[in-house]
């Protein structure tokens, strides 16, 4: 839609029209219309409205700011906001005339040019804010000063709101929020000389900021301010200490003082504001003692796990560092579930065998989420102790994930020889994973009877059976099977074919003769996915004569095969192959052109070269790019090929 | 003969997906259907892809990137990944307080408009309809209400989603009990037929009127071509999509919808800080948005 359109939707009488005017004006970004559009930001209709404002968002620019700042004292509330809006997105293209609006007479536009230019965070407006927070008459525009000030974020700031700390208390809520923001050295020693002065609400929002800034400095100050401050105030300071000084808390303060902290702390746990009792958990984990774990696990069990993970962690990682008391062995055993739960964490996370042999303990009391928490943390982290625990869940549970970190434990990580006819019977588990994790025990535990028993598995008439020896050979002494493996080249099942391919490719790309018995026979096999492991075979080969199979690869009917082949014919580094890649190059696949750009680019030399700068004029920007890259390659190679 | 164990074990090493290669999915998908994966959804992504590479036998991500580019399988790998990306928790009367408004008089003073003009057309969208048990649920609510006049009304649901294969389910009708979680007995006894298994089928004459279709909200140019609606309902898709894209669509809805229309939002929803175009009626325990007009 042209210029002369969009001004005759804009100017309809049709709100439907108007708004579609709106929006292809901000879509062709037709400036010319941003005088029109500031006008339909005061339609009486919201969809003509909505349109105008996205369209001058998104047009922006110094023309959008001087358009809207008139509305600024439109009398009509919405467009007076709809205004603020965009000019707290836009503003920032200009800020000259909004600076400008800080003289201004009436002091809600002075309200508005503060806010504004707090969104806009221009360092260009720190210094008119200052002034305006220091001298305006009026509270509410110095309020909104130090709002924007803190905003901004800007140390320049620092000295006028320090000085603006002897204004009146509801200005400096919003000076010490901003200093706060700031986190300036200079504004921790104006916020604790102001301590002393402040109101008891002030103070309480003093503290906060200083334990949100979390500078050493402020803690001996609020430790002395402690004795003499009202109780209210108390678990604020315990907390900005807490807060600023985390484990090491303690090291602060004299014996004396260390008792009377400790239990202002245990009264700490049950404040209402959540970060007073994070706080006291971090304190009371350095303090200790049996009613310190207690008030812990309490308050644990109370937190809603998923809605509150970070908390949920504290609070364990305050309970793991208070050791093995009496009061989390007892939850561990106790049948409500909560607390059980939260024991038992605490004893994963500790996993220390002392505590892990009390997970086993409990473990056949719990539900089925606890024994899996118990299972997988006692599986990953104890010794070969807890034998006698798993192979008593092999014989009993029958839950998936259970079982799953008992096979693990025992196969994989112990290794334990004499369980393996405890695993067997898992291979013919009716999960595939359950399965799948008692192969790969049976793999890691190794040994004579292993290797029997896939011998007999890979003659099976079940192919299941085959599939797995077939897998484990690979794993395992590839080459002391190769006839095997070789044999299960002509399995029936293709996905057998596709393992046994991708086993031998490790080990006989250096056999000339294997090479010759193979691969005619495999290059034509009907399932595209053993073609592909060939071609990677092929690949890792370092016969001659696995070049001209490759090349033979490049004309296989599925495409993968086909970038496979190229791929590896990129690692030769012979430039006899690019001949029989450059046909490549006018392939209707794009993945399978820029396969042949890079590898012609790995191959380098003069020839390569040439074929690469060839296709510079090609119209597919990707593969310019792909080429220019492997030019680049080669000339950092082997620099001479420019000469 | 094949199964997904065989299919699945493979001596390969196991790929993950680097930032990079991230960036790029992440980029592709929003731009395909403006629903944003956030960083920590990151191994999410990756988990439910590997089957994808798995089956298309890919070796990496990058390539997986280059193959939904390709002419060659892209079209179809597009909706394997919609797939994969979706979320399609659904229920039938799910949100019952929302549904209760349009019970309790909002259909009624929409038909009764319509009966000023002379008309007896009513059409209902429901955007993101994931595997149809909103738009059964609404043409329940239709029947409950009007009973026999159910057939002298023209009233038709049009139900979209990005997914195709949410609506081939949708358009079988056949649910679990699980779907019916929160559906009173006595209207599963009314709509519903048992076929065994904890399975029920819809009754025939529930699907009569609704019209499935593959959509994607990040199409302006397919959304304009929907009918105009008097009601649409969109909830608990919103979510999924960044700021910019939830005021596309808003916007597209809000020009979809006949003046005096009304939009129904995910219950946790809010157009707060997206959209002041619509006028929110509150209710007890819901909010409705209405376009004047
Ligand atoms: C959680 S379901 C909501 C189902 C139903 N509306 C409800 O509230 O129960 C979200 C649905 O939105 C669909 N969706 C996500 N992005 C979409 C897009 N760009 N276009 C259309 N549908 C989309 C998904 O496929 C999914 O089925």
């Amino acid at each position: 839609m042209g210029i002369p359109e969009i001004f005759a939707y804009l100017e309809s009488n049709e709100p439907e029209l108007q708004r579609e005017g709106a929006f292809m004006a901000g879509e062709a970004m037709c400036r010319e219309a941003i005088p029109q559009l500031a006008r339909l930001l005061v339609s009486p209709n919201l969809g003509v409205q909505d349109a105008a404002d996205m369209s001058l968002r998104k047009l922006g620019g110094k023309e959008v700011v001087a358009a809207v700042i008139p509305l600024l004292r439109s009398e009509d509330a919405p467009a007076r906001n709809l205004s603020m809006d965009i000019l707290r997105q836009v503003g920032h293209h200009n800020v000259q005339p909004l600076i400008a609006l800080l003289k201004d007479e009436d002091p809600d536009i002075r309200i508005f040019a503060c806010d504004i230019l707090g969104a806009t965070r221009k360092l260009r407006a720190v210094h008119p804010l200052c002034d305006s927070l220091l001298h305006d008459p009026e509270v509410n525009v110095r309020y909104q000063a130090a709002v924007s000030l803190g905003e901004i974020g800007k140390s320049d700031a620092t000295e006028a709101l320090n000085e603006a700390l002897k204004d009146d208390d509801w200005v400096k809520f919003a000076v010490i929020e901003a200093l706060m923001k700031i986190r300036d050295d200079s504004s921790i020693v104006a916020l604790l000389g102001a301590l002393d002065k402040s109101s008891e609400l002030v103070a309480s929002i003093i503290i906060d900021a200083l334990g949100e800034i979390g500078h050493i400095k402020a803690v001996p100050v609020l430790i002395n301010y402690f004795t003499g401050a009202a109780p209210v105030l108390r678990n604020k300071i315990l907390k900005a200490v807490v807060n600023i000084m985390g484990t090491k808390t303690l090291t602060f303060l004299s014996d004396k003082d260390r008792v009377t902290f400790a239990s202002y702390l245990l009264s700490a746990v049950d404040d209402e504001d959540t970060a007073v009792q994070d706080a006291a958990i971090v304190g009371l984990s350095c303090i200790g003692g049996e009613a310190a774990s207690d008030k812990i696990l309490m308050l644990a069990a109370s937190i809603n796990q998923e809605q509150e993970p970070e908390r949920f962690q504290k609070a364990i990682n305050g309970l793991v560092a208070l050791g093995l008391t009496p009061a989390l062995l007892n939850s561990a055993g106790s049948d409500d579930e909560r607390l059980s739960k939260v024991a038992l964490t605490v004893l994963i996370h500790m996993g220390t065998p002392d505590a892990l042999q009390v997970c086993t303990k409990v473990f056949w009391h719990k539900d089925r989420d606890g024994q899996r928490d118990i299972a997988r943390g006692v599986g990953a982290l104890a010794g070969k102790e807890v034998k006698p625990f798993f192979l008593r869940i092999l014989r009993e549970s029958t839950d998936g994930s259970i079982l799953k970190s008992a096979l693990s434990f025992l196969g994989i990580r112990m290794q334990f020889v004499d369980v393996v006819e405890d695993i067997v019977p898992f291979l013919n588990h009716p999960f595939d994973d359950v399965k799948e994790v008692a192969l790969d025990a049976c793999i890691a535990i190794g040994g004579k009877s292993v290797e029997a028993l896939f011998n007999e598995m890979l003659h099976d008439p079940d192919p299941f059976k085959r599939t797995m020896a077939v897998y484990a050979f690979g794993k395992m002494d590839v080459r002391s099977h190769l006839a095997d493996l070789e044999d299960a080249l002509n399995d029936e099942v293709a996905d057998i074919r596709k393992i046994a391919m991708e086993a031998m490719a490790g080990v006989c790309g250096d056999n000339p003769d294997l090479l010759s018995r193979v691969v005619p026979r495999m290059i034509n096999d009907e399932s595209r996915e053993v073609r592909r492991s060939l071609v990677e075979f092929l690949g890792s080969s370092q016969c001659s004569d696995a070049v001209a199979y490759l090349i033979k690869a490049l004309s296989d009917a599925d495409d993968w095969v086909q970038i496979r082949a190229i791929e590896s014919l990129g690692t030769t580094g012979r430039c006899d192959v690019i001949p029989a890649l450059r046909p490549l190059l006018t392939s209707p696949n794009q993945l399978i052109r820029m396969k042949v750009v890079q590898a012609l680019g790995r191959i380098g030399g003069k020839e390569a070269f040439q074929e690469l700068l060839s296709i510079l004029d090609t119209q597919d920007m990707e593969l310019l790019e792909a080429a220019e890259q492997a030019l680049d390659l080669i000339q950092a190679d082997d620099g001479e090929v420019l000469e | 003969m094949t199964s997904s164990f065989t299919k699945s074990i493979t001596l390969r090493k196991q790929v993950t997906m680097d930032d990079v290669e991230f960036g790029h999915l992440r980029d592709f998908i929003y731009e395909k259907c403006g629903i944003y994966i956030p960083d920590n959804r990151k191994y999410l992504l990756e988990n439910r892809l590997l089957n994808r590479l798995r089956f298309l036998g890919l070796r990496t991500f990058g390539e997986y990137f280059y193959f939904l580019k390709s002419d060659q399988g892209g079209k179809t790998e597009l909706q394997a990944l919609f797939e994969v990306i979706t979320t399609n928790e659904t229920s039938f009367y799910r949100n019952p307080a929302q549904l209760k408004v349009l019970e309790n008089g909002l259909l009624k003073s929409v038909m009764d408009e319509q009966l000023k003009k002379g008309s007896r057309d009513i059409h209902i969208w429901s955007a993101g309809c994931s595997t149809g048990e909103e738009p059964y649920t609404l043409e329940i609510i239709l029947h409950e209400i009007l009973k026999a006049q159910r057939s002298l009304w023209n009233i038709t649901i049009m139900a979209g989603d990005l997914s195709e294969a949410v609506l081939a389910s949708a358009a079988r009708g056949e649910y679990t009990e699980y779907a019916l979680r929160t559906t009173p007995k006595a209207i599963i006894a009314r709509y519903f037929t048992p076929i065994g298994n904890g399975r029920y089928l819809i009754n025939p004459a529930i699907k009569k009127h609704i019209f499935f279709h593959q959509i994607n909200l990040n199409d302006r140019a397919q959304l304009r071509n929907i009918r105009r609606s008097h009601i649409i309902f969109c909830r608990n898709v919103l979510i999924y999509f960044d700021e910019a894209m939830k005021k596309r669509v808003i916007s597209s809805f809000y020009d979809n919808l006949l003046p005096g229309g009304y939009l129904f939002i995910g219950h946790s929803e809010s157009l707060h800080n997206i959209s002041r175009v619509f006028k929110p009626i509150h209710y007890p325990s819901a909010i409705v948005y209405r376009k004047e007009g």
